[in-house]
Parts: C-alpha cells; structure tokens; sequence
C-alpha cells in the first residue's frame, strides 16, 4: 500500500470516527437531558454506556489505524481528531455558542 | 352567582373542621401573630414591607389573626391573608349559628368618645422605586351589627390611612379626611356603607357575621421610598358585636395618569383575580434561567422547569389585577390536564384541578406539542442515520406516521392513541371548570424559516443538525398543528394566539437574533426569554382583540334576536353566548325554521350551558340566515351585557398529492411536478430541495431544469394547496448511462435484443451494492436477471459499476422518447430514479 494510499484510508478512517464520536456524544446529550427519552423517566444507564463504548471506538480505531500505518505522524493525531470533530459540527449546522 | 365545586369543599371542610374544634387555635389560624407577621400576609411582595406595629390594639383576647382558610373569597393572593376583628378573630370562619356572635375585649376609647376595642396597625413600606401607586388592596368588611343596627349609632368601622392616621369618633360620628378606602359618599367603611359597598347578607356566606361588603379594592397615589399604611377596625357605640375586616394582596405598581388611575376610594374589587397558567414546556419556559423553586429538581422531585421568564408570569406582570397560579410542566401531555404528574411524585395536581371556578380570571396554556411527540420526532431528524447526509427525516415512515395520528387524534378524527386527549374535550373541559376567565390557547412558534437556514460552512443546508428539507417539513409540521389548535380553540370560544408571525426573522438561523435555544443548550428548540416575551405580547393583543365580538344588552324577561348567516357546506356550526352572570338563555332558529333550545337542543347537537355561558354546536348545519334569541331569565333590571360568538366551520382541507417525474433533456435533468394534484382544490406553490455533494439549492415552480453537471443526490418537492396544507415528496438520484459506449444514445424501440445500461459508482455512491431485483427501467419497468448484471468499471475512473443488460422489449421504449429513466431501491433502502437522454432511431 501506498503512503499515499495509506493517507487516504486513515483520512476517512479519521472522519467517520469523528461523525460517529459526535454522534454517539449527542445521543448521549438527549438520553442525559430527556430530548426523546421516555417521559419521566431517568436515563437509561446500560443505553448510555453503549455509546461511551462507541464514542471510545470512534475514537481509538482510527487512532489505531494511524498508528499502523502512519506510525511516523501519530503524534499529530490528537490535532487531527479535534479538527475533525469542529468539522462534523460546522457540517451539521450546529452552533456552539 | 355559584361557587365553585372545590371552593364549596373548602369551605365545608374549614367549617366543619372550625366546628369540630372548640380551640381558637387551628393550624390554618395564627392568632394575635407579630405586627410585621400580619403585615408580610397581606402584600402581594413581602419585600415591601420594612417593618409593622400594633399603635393600638385590646390587651385581652385575640383580635388579630394570619388566616390561610379560603373564606369569603381570601386570600385573593398567596397562600395566607390578614384578619383584623373587633372581638375574636377565631370565630371568623365558624359559620353563622348566631346572630350576636362576638367578644367584649375591653378595649377603651383611642380617638374620640365612641370608639371600642380598637385595633390600628402600623405597616412600615418601602415602596419600589418604579411604583406611583398603591394599585390594590383587596378586602371585606364583614359585621355582626348587620343588619339589625344600620342606621344607629352602632357603626364598626374600616378606616385605610397612609402615612397619618388622623381618624377620630364623636358620638355615631366618624371623621376620617386620610381615609383612601371611603364608600361612594366619602365615609368610612361601616355597616352603613353605600353603593357598590353595601352589605348584604349573602356576601358574608360562610362566615360567622351577619352581613359583609362585596370584595373592595381600594387604591391610593404614592411615591417611591419609605411610607407608613395605617389599618384601623374599631367597634362604635359599643363593644359587644364584632366587627371584622380580611385584608390581602396590598399591591404597588406604575399607572399611566394617576389622577385617572389611581383615584382613592374603595370599588369593587374582580373576584376572579387569579391568573392560572397551565400547559407544557413551551408555557413553562424550558431552558429559561432562573426557574421558580421546587421545580427544577432543586430539593424535590419536581422538574416541571417553570421559568420566572416563562411567557405566564410576563403576563402577570402586564396585567397588574392578576395574581399567578403557575402550573404549566415540562413534558406535558393532554392527559396531564387529567392525572397527576408521574403519578404524583412531582407534587403536581391534574392541570385542571388547578381551575377554581370563582376565581380563575385568565387561563392561558399551549399544549399538544408532546403529544404530537415533537422532541421525539426532531431527534430523529438528527441523530443516528440523520446524521449522514442526504438522510432526510420528513419521508421516513417511522417519523411521519405517529405524528400523523397524533394530529388525527387531538383534532377528534380518531379514536387512538386512546392516552391522547382530543382538543375538543379538554377545551369544554377548560370551559366548564372557567366561567369567569378568558381562555387562551397558545399556538407553536415555528423553530425554522420556511426556505430552510442554513449554519454549514459546507453545502448541505443544514441547521442546528436538521437539513433544509427537514426544516421545511417541520414548519409545515407546525403550521398544522396550530391550524388544528385554532380550529378547535375558535370552535369552543378560545382566543387562539398564534406566536408564528412574531417569530419571523427570529427562527433558528433566522436573519436576525435566534428566539431559540440551539441543539447543545439544555433548552433545545424552545424559546429563549425574547421569545417567551413576544409569545406574553401576542397573548395581550390576542386578549385586547377578543372583545371585538358583537354584544348584546338583554334586559330582565326581554328577549333580543341576533342574525347571522351561516355558508354553505359548512361541517358545523358553533355558537356561544356569554354574560358576566345570572343566566340569558340562548335559542336558535334555522333558515328553514328549526328551532335548537336549552330544553330541547336537538339530535346530534352538542350542547351545553354554565353559569356564564351557553354553547350550541350544530353539525352540517342549513346555509343561510340564522336566528339566535337571547332571553333574559334571570338578569339585573338594567340588564345582562351579552356576547355572541358565531364559528362556522369548513370541511377540512384535504392535504394534496405530490408526485416527481424526472427526465432528461439533453444533458440537462429536468424535474416535473405537474403530476402533483390536490383533490380539493388547487397546488398553489411547488418548491425543490435539490441536494448534491457540492451544492444545496431551493427552486420554485411546476417544473424546473438544473443546469448541466452532475445529477443531484437527493431531491424533494413541497407541494403547498390553497388551503396551505403541504405534501412532501423525495427521490434520490443515481448517474445512469446508456449504452455507454455512445455519446447520443441512440435505441431502436422495435430491437428484439438488450439494452446496456450503466449504473455509476461516485464517492457517494457504489453502485454495485445495488440490489438489482429492485430495478425497473422505462415505462414498461423492465427487471433484469443475474445473467445480466455484473460489475465493471465502465467510465474508467477507478471505481467498479453496476453494468446491467436489460431486454429490450419490456422497457416501454417509443419512437420520439428523448429520455429512459429507472427506479429502485439504493443499499440503505431509499428509493432512487436515474435518467439519460436518449435517441430514438
């Protein structure tokens, strides 16, 4: 595989993780503060920690594919990520303020 | 006039309880309390008051008492009130069971020769700075003198000073030039007293005086800063029979002209002064910060989140008379109008208990919207698949039919969801336990701009997580929900305000502030405190409208006729009157000369009266010139006024049918939705939400032609009827080519062989994870079998498509066809079309 190649796959790798961390971050948001969860109810422990697993997935997969295959640049992972999530939230409209 | 159901229990419970204990002490009662305890019952804001003193009071007994029994319509604000008596305040609430019921305290003259048992109390204000009146003080002379020594020296007496207390007796002669709570000829308040401030025997109903005033108000200019209210009840004559006065809601606040609207002298004061705002979290105030306490999980299980900014208490403070009952909850449903909340967990009684019929003077509640499942549902046009793009929410069958049925089944057309209450039912039911009050309805403010926001530095047209189609579904989402709201408000003699048009500009990723929390606040998709804000003005404007309608003064045994004309095909007729109280008795006479009455309203007809009101709903009723008859039954000799409110109601408007042709001219795609129908009417509007990866746009009209390029990914049309009801429609798009090999596509519609037929693979798209059994290509919707489906990259770019082989027969091709479109299904089962040009040889 080329670097170039290589590159490639942990671009999307790194984009898809930060979509699905963003995801899992807002479904954790509604469960945590009622938005779509059965009415008066309290949040739904075992539904919660399934999304801190996928967040942790989201997150460490495409860590550890860049590792594997770009293990000369991992350090600038963390820069990375962090891009990616601003991104998937500027791409989702949502405001921060 | 009747007392309500709950008030009479009251009462009968506080009498029999008072009965039952000979002590003077109940736990509702606190005797002979600290001056500055009596003071703090009887303002509206504790926070006023500086300090208080008793300049005179007897030694013995207990003139004094902090009351929080309902009793002769007290309190009228908060929980507890002041009794000031001329004997024993413990006797106030124990019933009538004698006519010299009282206590010789042994108090001597104070100001004169002829005054007794004299109680004067001393409130020390500190006045707001905003204020320049003392705009209320609610309260009742209540007398055991009464009636037996009117007009004798033996005149009890009120008297209300500020900052001197100067009153002094001599003789059956009272003089009180500080007095602001005088009688209409200028004279203390006494067993005497004149006008709209007589006594009678019924005003003291459940107490244990013989007779008592209406309930006064009185008010009196002032300035900001620190003033002294002088309070003084004495017995006059002599100090045998008691004397007794119930003192609340004291009140401070700005009038426009004081000489006009703050004039001294006591008038009688609105018993129906409470404020009941009910409702879900848009009535609450969800998300805005500071909540009242106790209801936001601060201590107790309570989380209603009833904002001190909610639109309630905004309107509270726009009409000064009123004093708030809040009880709108967050989450709430149409049933919680019926059950407590979480079974009662939450400390809140069913919404409608909250209606105290003698004392509710507004109602005002929006609710439907959980019912509806609104959070539900715009958590699904985010999260999860949401997410991705060209995911839309409003053609997802799971998101649009429980709405569907919630909205069928709060406008009465269904008889499930069962736990859904249909609008119709809960407002008669508002109005039964209400005859006194307005009633408002709330609408729902819409949380986007028609055309979509769009908050992405990329093309995608997404706000706060929802794309622009998804917007524009959920403002028509809105729009039909207050059209639902309004028709059943409007029906029942609701004033229905709708928030929408105050909200324009100002939706999320509007052009001008947001009146919305966004994704991330806690207060998701409810209005902000600006918002809550202009909701409280459409709601004064909505009350300020409502008097509009045609009134009627209908005099003792008269009967006054009213004409309207009812238009043709209407699904029903309703007509209410109402008056201030007595009974009018309402009868309607048909154009052909039918008559529905009280005693005989009619098969199918609804019908129902109240203290205040008489309601007739008449289902398909005759076109043409309606009589109503208004008899006054039971009204004053000056007469009963009277207003008359006449809904007529259409057929509902049948939603129209969109329909989406693609074609190809050229190398251009065209989109055509003239196949659209509205089977009531007519499309007025066609609006496309074109989706691809590098651009987002909106078009307007019956057919559009995008420009050259790449096929769109997703497209929706939005069809709008005359009626404004909207259909939504979507397709999604696949690049396509036939016969790849050529440039100008040329088929012979009568070749007896294949057609090649590419299906392209993009970034977005891999085409051979396409089922192929779903495809159906041409008006013949040709299918095409494994033998002649494979993969191959056939544009060279590097990626593999989809190549298919389909017979020529079965496509439906003709001679003059410029264009060879196909469906199917793509791999996360939304329904796609692709389409080429083609040329027939």
């Amino acid at each position: 595989m080329t670097t170039g190649l290589k590159g490639l796959v942990v671009a999307a790798a790194v984009a898809l993780g930060a979509l699905a961390a963003v995801g899992c971050l807002i479904e954790a948001l509604f469960e945590a503060q009622g938005f779509g969860r059965p009415r008066d109810t309290d949040p739904r422990p075992g539904y919660l920690a399934l999304l801190a697993l996928g967040f942790v997935a989201s997150v460490t997969v495409p860590a550890a594919l860049w590792r594997a295959l770009l293990p000369g640049s991992a350090p600038a992972w963390p820069l990375a990520f962090g891009a990616a999530v601003v991104g998937v939230l500027m791409i989702l409209g949502i405001s921060i303020a | 006039m009747g007392r309500g159901p709950l008030r009479i229990a009251a009462l009968l419970v506080t009498s029999a309880a008072l009965l039952a204990l000979p002590s003077a002490t109940t736990a509702a009662l606190t005797t002979n309390p600290p001056a500055l305890t009596l003071a703090r019952a009887m303002v509206a804001d504790p926070a006023v008051v500086a300090g208080a003193e008793y300049v005179a009071r007897p030694a013995a007994g207990t003139p004094v008492a902090v009351s929080s029994d309902p009793l002769a319509s007290f309190p009228t604000g908060g929980d507890e009130y002041a009794v000031l008596t001329t004997g024993n305040a413990t006797l106030a609430g124990t019933g009538n069971t004698s006519g010299s019921s009282g206590a010789n305290l042994g108090g001597g003259n104070v100001r004169g020769n002829s005054d007794y048992d004299v109680v004067i109390l001393r409130i020390d204000l500190d006045v707001p700075a905003t204020a320049n009146c003392l705009v209320g003080m609610d309260f009742r002379f209540l007398s055991e003198e009464y009636p037996e020594w009117v007009g004798t020296a033996f005149n009890d007496a009120f008297v209300a000073e500020l900052d001197e207390s100067t009153w002094t007796t001599s003789g059956s002669t009272i003089t009180a030039p500080n007095n602001f709570a005088f009688d209409p000829s200028a004279r203390p308040i006494t067993i005497n007293a004149a006008g709209v401030t007589s006594m009678t025997a019924e005003n003291a109903a459940g107490t244990t005086y013989d007779g008592a005033t209406p309930l006064l108000t009185a008010a009196t200019p002032i300035t900001p800063g620190p003033h002294s209210l002088y309070l003084s009840i004495f017995d006059q004559g002599d100090q045998v029979y008691d004397s007794a006065v119930f003192v609340d809601n004291l009140r401070f606040g700005r009038v426009a002209d004081v000489t006009d609207d703050c004039k001294p002298g006591a008038e009688l004061a609105d018993e129906h002064t409470t404020y009941v705002g009910l409702g879900d979290s848009y009535a609450s105030g969800f998300g805005v910060h500071p909540y009242f306490p106790g209801t936001s999980k601060d201590g107790t299980e309570n989380d209603c989140q009833r904002s001190t900014l909610a639109f309630a208490p905004l309107v509270e403070s726009l009409i000064t008379r009123l004093a708030l009952d809040f009880h709108a909850c967050a989450g709430a449903v149409t049933r919680d109008f019926y059950e407590a909340r979480a079974g009662g967990a939450w400390g809140e009684e069913p919404q409608l208990d909250y209606l105290i019929p003698e004392e509710t003077g507004l109602v005002t509640f929006s609710i439907g919207g959980n019912d509806a499942g609104f959070a539900d549902r715009l958590a699904d046009c985010i999260g999860g698949f949401k997410l991705l793009p060209f995911v839309t929410c409003h053609d997802d069958d799971d998101v649009t039919e429980p709405i569907a049925e919630a909205f069928a089944r709060l406008d009465g057309l269904r008889a499930t969801p069962a736990e859904i209450v249909p609008y119709d039912a809960l407002l008669k039911d508002v109005r039964a336990r209400t005859p006194f009050a307005a009633r408002v309805q709330v609408g729902y403010p819409p949380f986007f701009r028609s055309e979509g926001g769009d908050r992405t530095f990329l093309p995608g047209g997404r706000c706060e997580g929802v794309k622009k189609a998804d917007q524009r579904w959920l403002v028509e989402l809105v729009a039909e929900m207050n059209g639902i709201i309004s028709r059943n408000a409007l029906r029942n003699g609701f004033v229905f305000v709708d928030p929408t048009s105050r909200f324009i500009g100002h939706e999320l990723c509007g052009e001008d502030d947001e009146w919305f929390y966004g994704l991330l606040s806690s207060g998701r998709y409810h209005p902000t405190g600006a918002g809550q804000a202009a909701i409280a003005a459409a709601i004064i404007d909505g009350l300020a409208v409502s008097g509009d309608l045609p009134t009627l003064l209908v005099g003792p045994d008269k009967t006054v006729i009213y004409k309207f004309t009812a238009a043709g095909d209407l699904v029903l007729l309703s007509v209410i009157i109402e008056w201030p109280g007595s009974d009018v008795e309402l009868t309607l006479t048909s154009p052909s000369g039918k008559t529905y009455t009280r005693a005989a309203p009619g098969a199918g007809v609804y019908h129902a009266n109240g203290p205040t009101w008489e309601q007739f709903q008449i289902p398909h009723p005759e076109a043409g010139e309606w009589t109503a008859s208004l008899y006054g039954a039971d009204v004053p000799a000056a007469g009963e006024e009277t207003t008359v409110h006449v809904f007529q109601e259409e057929a509902r408007n049948q939603r129209p049918v969109g329909a989406i042709e693609l074609r190809r001219d050229g190398d251009r795609l065209v989109l055509d939705g003239s196949g659209s129908h509205d089977p009531d009417g007519t499309i007025t509007s066609w609006d496309w939400y074109v989706s691809s990866a590098d651009d987002d746009v909106v078009l307007q009209g019956e057919t559009v032609t995008l420009p050259a390029g790449p096929d769109p990914h997703s497209i929706t049309l939005v069809v709008t009827d005359d009626g404004g009801l909207t259909d939504f429609v979507t397709v999604s798009t696949a690049p396509m080519d036939v016969k790849p090999e050529s440039t100008d596509n040329p088929v012979n519609p009568k070749a007896a062989g294949v057609l090649p037929v590419a299906l392209l693979s993009s970034a977005a798209l891999d085409a051979t994870a396409i089922d192929a059994s779903t495809l159906r290509l041409g008006p013949g919707g040709a299918q095409v079998g494994p033998p002649h489906v494979h993969s191959e990259d056939v544009n060279g770019d590097g990626r593999a498509d989809l190549m298919l082989q389909f017979p020529n027969p079965g496509i439906g091709l003709e001679g003059g066809m410029t264009s060879l479109c196909m469906s199917g299904e793509l791999p996360d089962g939304r329904s796609f079309t692709a389409c080429d040009a083609i040329r027939t040889v």
